[in-house]
């Protein structure tokens, strides 16, 4: 065949619609195809990952404020009324662990109750009625023993408090000026950048599984993307799929959306078989929790829409092999740059990890395809 | 109101009804294709477990059974909330026409409220998004499940949280939809209502 002609032709066809270009590529041989690499023996260089953490650029630069209960108590029985104050507040909706939990007060103690500190109690989310802060703070008054005690003790008073630890030192600081002040201790989010030695050989596992999976789904004709959902805990895979677009004509049956689906059948047969057991219905409220730490490993970096069903299925841990620089959701790099993994206004943030070295990818799919 | 849209999205809300007697999240859609509705949904992630058995997704199914995906390019859905981002996403690969939805997504919604999947530049074609269609309804659908799922939980919230709230925000059209098509895609009456809405509400405020 004249390849220039072709191949010209082919690319027209892929420019016009993607999602049909493997629609006429049922052939098996038509997709480009590189030799298997064997995983297990790839060693990256000195001091080289074989993952890199996908950040994004939904990393807190801004300040963002939040409500918090704060009181004035003595110092003197400061470690007192933190630890009997801590067993009886509610979850906090927010994290508060960046915060300085006692803060030095400027204005020097009025009375005998010597230094005074201001503490921070919890967020108004949290418990939002001040008659309820009161009496939760009532009991700990009565810690006090000086007769004449200052009457800004023990009265809750709302402040501004950062609601996010700073990325930078710097920022720290600044944030801290005039809110309740942070404590710094470094950004996690840039601290862990490799994964632990076990994870990573655990993973190059289940990279060999993905490949068979993609040379599967070569073979039947599908788009040779695959997904596979492990338990992290258990290091057990617990299902695992293919792209099957071609062969249902559902444009949406991505892998990702079909491995958690199989997750989701899997529990529901589970909760069923239990049911009739025990003849008891067992409760259902935790669904929303399907696949809480859960770790997800695909070749490609997914859509939008996987990213978002990643989202509502709480999985932990996304491990993906190829950027998808047109359709994908992760990268700051990747179509508008939506970083879904860490939009900090979605209910549910997650860590993503990129394959950081050469290709292993046996197919080629097209950049306009969405995983 | 008693626009064609209203007409569709009150087969939206009837499925969404539904949704709420089945104890699911109540959100119900139709999908309308050459004036006919095609298909239903409603919401089904707590019966099968899984968070993305969204209405959307449900309809799309019924579709796909008896026609192939390029119908999508000119069917339009009505959906009493905005679609999530998820959903925004699927919507946008199978390139549907329009979407007409009731309420806003604060939390996930990917046409304008959380992200604008419908809009932004992507591999497809675009598709524009409205909202307000019998908002008032699909919002009062969705106090009273949460509401009630409140009152079965162990441990009550605080009586607050515990009262139907009957009030309205008002609704920010022009972060939906582009200030040159709305009076002419809402009507002149609509837009009056809407804004109408507004005033009342600041006025309260």
């Amino acid at each position: 065949m004249s390849p220039s002609v072709g191949v010209s032709a082919l690319d027209e066809t892929v420019s016009k619609n993607a999602s049909e270009t493997y629609l006429h590529h049922k052939e098996p041989h038509n997709h480009n195809h590189r030799r298997r690499v064997s995983i297990a023996s790839l060693k990256a260089p000195d001091s080289a990952s074989l993952f890199a953490q996908v950040k994004s650029r939904h990393e807190r630069t801004e300040l963002e404020l939040v409500d918090v209960w704060t009181t004035m108590i003595p110092a003197k029985i400061a470690t007192t009324v933190v630890s009997q104050l801590k067993q009886k507040l509610p979850k906090d909706p927010h994290t508060l662990m960046h915060l300085r939990r006692l803060v030095k007060d400027d204005l020097p103690p009025r009375d005998e109750s010597g230094v005074l500190l201001s503490l921070l109690i919890c967020s108004v989310d949290a418990v939002p009625s001040e008659d309820d802060v009161r009496a939760l703070l009532d009991p700990l008054s009565e810690l006090v023993t000086t007769p004449t005690p200052d009457e800004r003790l023990f009265v809750p008073t709302i402040k501004h408090a950062p609601a996010f630890a700073a990325p930078t030192k710097e920022q720290s600081k600044e944030w801290s000026e005039g809110t309740w002040p942070i404590m710094w201790r470094g950004n996690p989010h840039l601290i862990v950048s490799e994964l632990p030695q076990e994870d990573e050989e655990e993973l190059k596992g289940h990279l060999e599984r993905l490949l068979d999976l993609t040379e599967e789904a070569h073979n039947a004709g599908e788009i040779p993307i695959a997904t596979i959902i492990t338990d992290p805990e258990t290091r057990q895979v617990v299902a695992s799929s293919i792209d099957t677009r071609n062969s249902s004509r559902n444009p949406l049956s991505h892998s990702v959306m079909s491995c958690i689906a199989k997750v989701a059948a899997a529990e529901l047969a589970r909760r069923n078989a239990v049911a009739e057991m025990s003849n008891s219905q067992e409760d259902a409220s935790n669904q929303a929790y399907l696949c809480h730490n859960l770790q997800l490993i695909t070749t490609h970096e997914p859509c939008a829409m996987c990213c978002m069903a990643m989202v509502h299925s709480r999985i932990s841990r996304l491990v993906y092999v190829q950027n998808m620089p047109r359709s994908g959701g992760i990268d700051r790099n990747s179509g508008p740059g939506y970083g879904i993994h860490w939009n900090k206004h979605l209910n549910w943030r997650f860590e993503a990890w990129g394959w950081n070295f050469e290709d292993i990818l046996m197919y080629d799919v097209d950049e306009n395809i969405n995983a | 109101m008693g626009t064609i849209h209203h007409e569709f999205m009150s087969s939206a809300l009837r499925m969404a009804n539904l949704a709420f007697e089945s104890d699911e999240v109540p959100v119900g859609c139709v999908y309308v294709h050459d004036g006919k509705i095609i298909a239903e949904g409603m919401n089904d992630t707590n019966r099968s477990l899984c968070g993305t058995r969204h209405a959307e997704f449900l309809g799309i199914e019924t579709i796909l059974q008896t026609h192939p995906a390029s119908i999508f390019e000119e069917t339009d859905l009505y959906v009493t909330v905005e679609p999530c981002v998820m959903c925004a996403s699927a919507l946008r690969q199978l390139k549907i026409r329009a979407v007409y939805f009731g309420c806003a997504n604060d939390r996930f919604g990917g046409c304008g409220s959380v992200l604008r999947i419908n809009s932004d530049e992507g591999v497809e074609r675009p598709y524009p998004a409205y909202p307000g269609f019998y908002r008032e309804d699909a919002i009062m659908l969705l106090r009273r499940f949460y509401l009630q799922e409140n009152e079965k939980a162990p441990v009550p919230k605080a009586k607050k949280s515990r009262e139907l709230k009957t009030d309205f925000s008002p609704l920010d059209l022009g972060k939906y939809v582009p200030r040159a098509e709305i009076e002419q895609l809402y009507g002149k009456d609509a837009l009056a209502s809407l804004e109408d809405g507004k005033d009342s509400s600041e006025k309260e405020a």
